[in-house]
């Protein structure tokens, strides 16, 4: 009974060390270090109720239906996309304008949203230098669920993109965006927008891939918010 | 307006209907209503029989009449047939609704027509619903060819009048089993629509125009119903299906909506930043229906004309509005009587207005309506055809579901048996179409509703889900199988399950491209 209960708790010491290894390896710190804070989001208000959980496929992440927890960046990170110039390989979208993907305004609904033409197409959001990238967020649309497809987030400070490109998202898992394969998984966006880490990548460009999406072939974008150290 | 300026915008406003009804016919993915009635009609087309099924489909003339257009193009079975070919038919009879506006003439003034043909042209609702593999273009056409012909018949009676009428009405029942409201609607709107004069004054319909318009009108329902006399039971059938009609009419298990449901389709609606109205067309019907009881109409043929077409798309409206079952497609047959009943308001308006500036003005409103119709026009069918904002895609198959049938064939590409690599389809009915048509040209496809059905899946190559069952075969194939979800309606998604090794290939192949 005793070597029960101690082989017991041995496995449960164990299960909590995999658990801590397991977030410091995904970058999620369980405790904040000195030198971090937590990055707070102003969400917006969520646009359907519930996620369909029942939803499953191997290349999509598992819907939860719970917050995101929290996500920590080094002190003095700000916000530096806001109001900064957007360029996109649709200059003229059928809805919406350019300026809303840096406006600030995260709502979902009507008139919040720019809407690219079909295929694959990208924003591109200019930071105004080389800036050192903690955190990106997007909020393609979400109103509904739905999975974006071929999203793939980019850092460069070409602002065409053809030398020192870092690659810091890429979730199309076949190359139909022709961009290489990602490891990252596709996902259904919800109010919270995705959270993607870029790692203290340099750059002042960042460049959003996408290619339609399960509901229909355009592109949508809400906000897309860039996080970094500011110039000092 | 002359006869020859009037033949020249009357033609110009055909082809403008023409160009948009045939313009990209497959560009929207087939909605699954339409790879049913594609299905059905391969099924005639291979083996030269039809019966009618009044459960799940209805009338014979959408088969039938897809049979010239499919021989013209050398197609003989199933594999063979393409998206244009089939919606060209019910295309057709879209602009053969607006060329049938003619026949109002000379009770409706040449502008009327004109205008009336323009609006037709134009409306998103009219266009879309042409452009769609289903009944109801067909009907609208059949059934608006009884409306005109009757009313042709009440002011000037003849052997031909009743013949044509009854052709049309016969046509009209054989396409669907609601030509009857619609018939209803015309002969009320035509009691209402004479005056107390006419409608006493008149001889009796002799009996010889009686069995021309009786005989006209049975002889397409025996011979299509039956199969061209191979099942005379079809007849049976179709007789027997309209009670069950009515039925699920005012007790539908599905499609229930309310009242106000055209109204509102027609009126404004509004989604996701793109909002739609045909207020234009709505708007000058009763303009057109008011300034008939003035001294605004030319004579007492054009009263007649005005009120009976106004009434006529009214009382169908009311009907279909009342009835609780509604689908957005059923509009098209009484929303082409608003469009000439609107061009007869427009064209009254105009001759009513007097000071030139205040014409000028209104003829600018009328043709910023026409713009905004064309706008709207190009969005619904050319922009967003098959976006859920769109509001006359209703329940429509989504693009990402092309992805999800391209896939299936890009890898049985690869797969060493090609086109008889094995598909197994796990789904219910409704989450199964439109695969059976985007999957026609493969061998082995299986149909399942649920895992437990479909048995073992140890040779499996590629297996579609939907969500209940994807959560099954998720556990079953394990890490035996790559799996990737799309969209198939708004709402409803579709798992595949592609064998890891086949999965392989494919990134190495797509990779290497």
């Amino acid at each position: 009974m005793k070597k029960t209960g101690i082989a017991a708790e041995r496995f449960g010491l164990a299960m909590a060390a995999c658990a801590v290894l397991g977030f410091a390896a995904a970058g999620r710190p369980l405790q904040q270090s000195p030198d971090k804070e937590e990055l707070k989001l102003q969400l917006p208000k969520p646009m359907f109720i519930g996620t369909p959980a029942n939803i499953k496929s191997s290349n999509l992440e598992a819907v939860t239906g719970k917050p995101r927890g929290p996500f920590y960046v080094p002190k003095g990170t700000r916000l530096l996309s806001l109001g900064r110039p957007v360029r996109s390989s649709d200059m003229q979208p059928v809805i919406g304008e350019l300026g809303f993907v840096t406006d600030g305004e995260k709502s979902g609904g009507e008139g919040y949203y720019v809407e690219l033409g079909p295929g694959v197409q990208w924003v591109q959001v200019d930071l105004g230098g080389t800036r050192v990238l903690h955190a990106i967020v997007v909020w393609h649309y979400h109103s509904q669920p739905r999975v974006h497809r071929d999203v793939v987030v980019q850092v460069s400070d070409d602002k065409d993109f053809l030398r020192g490109v870092t690659t810091v998202f890429n979730n199309d898992h076949d190359n139909s965006a022709g961009l290489g394969i990602g490891a990252d998984k596709e996902y259904i966006e919800t109010s919270e927008g995705r959270l993607i880490d870029p790692k203290g990548a340099r750059g002042r460009y960042v460049r959003l891939y996408s290619n339609g999406n399960t509901s229909n072939d355009l592109n949508h974008y809400v906000e897309v918010e860039v996080y970094g150290l500011p110039p000092k | 307006m002359s006869r020859d300026t009037f033949r020249w915008i009357f033609a110009a406003v055909l082809l403008l209907g023409l160009a948009l009804r045939f313009a990209r016919l497959d560009l929207r993915p087939m909605h699954h209503d339409e790879a049913n009635q594609a299905l059905k009609f391969a099924a005639l087309l291979e083996t030269g029989e039809y019966r009618y099924d009044p459960r799940e489909h209805h009338g014979p003339t959408l088969y039938y009449l897809t049979l010239p257009g499919a021989w013209a193009r050398g197609f003989r079975n199933l594999e063979a047939l393409d998206e244009e070919t089939l919606r060209a038919v019910p295309a057709v009879f879209g602009c053969g609704t607006i060329a049938l506006l003619l026949l109002s003439i000379p009770g409706l003034s040449r502008g009327a027509v004109a205008l009336g043909g323009l609006f037709a042209a134009l409306s998103p609702a009219l266009t879309y619903y042409s452009r769609f593999y289903i009944q109801e273009a067909l009907l609208a056409f059949f059934s608006l060819g009884f409306l005109l012909f009757l009313g042709r018949y009440a002011l000037r009676p003849s052997a031909g009048r009743a013949l044509a009428a009854g052709a049309f009405a016969g046509l009209a029942c054989a396409t669907k089993e609601t030509a009857f409201i619609l018939a209803a609607a015309a002969v009320v709107a035509l009691m209402l629509g004479r005056s107390r004069a006419e409608r006493g004054g008149g001889p009796p319909i002799p009996l010889q125009h009686a069995l021309c318009a009786g005989g006209a009108a049975l002889i397409p329902i025996i011979l299509l119903y039956s199969s061209f006399l191979a099942d005379p039971a079809g007849i049976a059938r179709f007789a027997g299906s309209l009670a069950n009609y009515a039925r699920r009419a005012l007790a539908p298990e599905l499609h229930a909506q309310p009242w106000h449901y055209y109204l509102a389709l027609l009126g404004f609606s509004a989604r996701g930043g793109l909002w739609w109205t045909e207020v234009w067309i709505l708007g000058l019907v009763p303009v057109g229906a008011a300034l008939s009881f003035g001294r605004e109409c030319a004579s007492g043929g054009e009263r007649f004309w005005s009120r009976y077409i106004a009434l006529y798309s009214l009382l169908a409206a009311a009907a279909f509005s009342l009835l609780p079952y509604k689908t957005p497609w059923n509009l098209i047959s009484f929303h082409a009587g608003f469009a000439l009943a609107a061009g007869n308001g427009a064209a009254l308006l105009l001759r009513i207005v007097r000071p030139r500036m205040v014409k000028g003005v209104v003829f600018l409103l009328l043709l910023a309506g026409a713009g905004h119709l064309a706008l709207q026009n190009r969005r619904a069918n050319f922009v967003y055809p098959a976006d859920a904002r769109n509001p006359y895609a209703y329940a429509q198959t989504m693009p990402d579901f092309l992805r999800l049938a391209r896939r299936v064939h890009e890898l049985a590409a690869l797969h060493p048996e090609g086109r008889g690599m094995p598909v197994h389809v796990v789904a219910g009915p409704y989450e199964q179409w439109p695969l059976p048509w985007y999957l026609r040209d493969l061998k082995r496809v299986g149909y399942w509703t649920d895992a437990a059905q479909a048995g073992g899946f140890g040779d499996f190559a590629v297996v579609v889900a939907s969500q209940e069952n994807a959560l099954v075969l998720e556990s079953a194939l394990g890490e035996r199988a790559q799996s990737e979800i799309y969209g198939l309606r708004e709402g409803v998604f579709l798992t595949l399950f592609i064998e890891r090794d086949l999965w392989r290939r494919y990134l190495r192949s797509h990779l290497r491209r």
